[in-house]
């Protein structure tokens, strides 16, 4: 069977079509991979250890975790229940299955709760004191 | 006829190693994109971490050690100590052990400490 | 019919070299995404920081360290992670202290080590004097070093190195 000039044939049609679907797949899944769970709780857990490390007794911090929080939601995990400090390591979970640690050195007390404040939706507010006997 | 199909066959080896030629250049160059990107993720550092997390100012890059040298420096009470000690200074300058500028540190704290 | 063959063989063809290009992309995405953030550098810094500020701040020494006389004081040594608020506490006893830290105090005059104290995991230091390629696998190491004035005018020169471990959470 010879193709003949100008008509698109049912073959070819499936052909893109199959290509397009292909694409939008790899696409699809390029896109999740970049907002990864665990990327983004790899890089909470230890931006927030670093922070503890530096910070003084009497400090206060106002953290951004909105990024966090969009794929909490997401996974219908509780804002108020992502970050954990506790033994001198910062756990962040962003959905029941998963969650990162990371350990720092600084002897303080933390204290940590989300920020009700307007305009600071989103954030943890960080208070630092001295440990007791110290 | 037999020139025909002659020449028809040769087209044909010709193309299917054309396919195969270009098969393995993409795998190749897959393969170095493939090890580009690993060695672009073994970079990943967080630097300025303070600034993406709590504000959009960025942060000064200052050297507490130097400072601290300086203020050593500044609290001596000997003109001779102060020489040697700055002379030292200097030499850990050069081989890169502060990270601030030497100069423009100094300026910064003599004039902080006449402030006072 | 030959036409038809040639275009089959072309479209699975097509196919198999879309398969490999993806496979190829899958794997870029996985190695780039796959590692994890080393802060390991920056965590050394804070900690050497912590440190020196404990030691030094204000232009006096911290009243522990030095007896009236100027002598250094072993019980600073013994209680140091105590008296610079510092926790190298993990949770599992199988799990190594990821940190080391070492201060060396040299006299002015001739640079000799007058004092010296370290805490942590001392494994660590010799991961400090390898420079070859693929050190993210060893710890990382700083070294700072600044100079300190007593109350009785004596001036040392105060070394000290940082070393954080913990390559499982920052290297793949």
């Amino acid at each position: 069977m010879e193709k003949k000039r100008g008509e698109i044939l049912v073959e070819d049609i499936i052909f893109m079509v199959l290509n397009i679907a292909f694409l939008a797949i790899l696409v699809f899944f390029l896109i999740n991979q970049g907002s990864g769970t665990s990327l983004i709780e790899d890089s909470y857990s230890k931006q927030v250890a670093l922070l503890i490390d530096s910070a003084k007794p009497g400090m206060i911090m106002k953290v951004n975790f909105e990024k966090a929080r969009e794929v909490s939601d997401e996974s219908g995990r509780a804002f108020s229940d992502i970050l954990l400090v506790k033994d001198n390591y910062v756990t962040v979970k962003l959905s029941e299955d998963s969650g990162k640690s990371y350990h720092f050195f600084n002897d303080i007390n933390v204290s940590y709760y989300p920020d009700l404040n307007p305009g600071f939706e989103g954030f943890y507010t960080l208070t630092f004191s001295r440990k007791n006997g110290i | 006829m037999k020139t025909q199909i002659k020449k028809d066959s040769k087209g044909q080896i010709g193309e299917t190693l054309t396919w195969i030629v270009a098969t393995l250049i993409i795998i190749v160059i897959l393969i170095v994109f493939i090890f580009g990107a690993s060695l672009l993720g073994k970079t990943k550092v967080v630097g300025n971490f303070r600034e993406s997390l709590t504000s959009g100012k960025s942060i000064e890059e200052i050297d507490p050690f130097l400072r601290k040298s300086f203020f050593t420096l500044f609290s001596l009470n000997s003109i001779e100590q102060k020489d040697v000690l700055e002379k030292k200074m200097l030499s850990l300058y050069e081989k890169g052990v502060f990270e601030e500028d030497y100069n423009i540190t100094r300026m910064e704290i003599v004039l902080n400490y006449n402030k006072r | 019919m030959v036409y038809k063959k040639g275009e089959k063989l072309i479209s699975v063809y097509w196919f198999t070299i879309l398969v490999i290009v993806a496979v190829g992309i899958v794997l870029m995405v996985n190695s780039y995404y796959g590692n994890s953030y080393d802060v390991r550098e920056v965590e050394a810094e804070i900690l050497s920081e912590k440190v020196a500020n404990c030691i030094y701040f204000g232009g006096k020494v911290h009243p522990l360290l030095l007896t009236p006389q100027g002598v250094f004081r072993e019980d600073f040594r013994d209680n140091f992670m105590e008296r610079c608020s510092l926790n190298f506490d993990v949770q599992s006893e199988f799990t190594p202290i990821p940190y080391y830290v070492g201060v060396q105090f040299l006299t002015f005059e001739d640079s000799r080590t007058f004092f010296k104290f370290s805490v942590g995991n001392n494994n660590y230091k010799s991961d400090c004097e390898i420079k070859l390629g693929g050190s993210e696998k060893l710890a990382k190491c700083v070294e700072k070093e600044f100079y300190m004035k007593t109350s009785s005018e004596k001036i040392y020169l105060v070394k000290i190195l940082s070393i954080v471990g913990k390559t499982n959470e920052n290297t793949n």
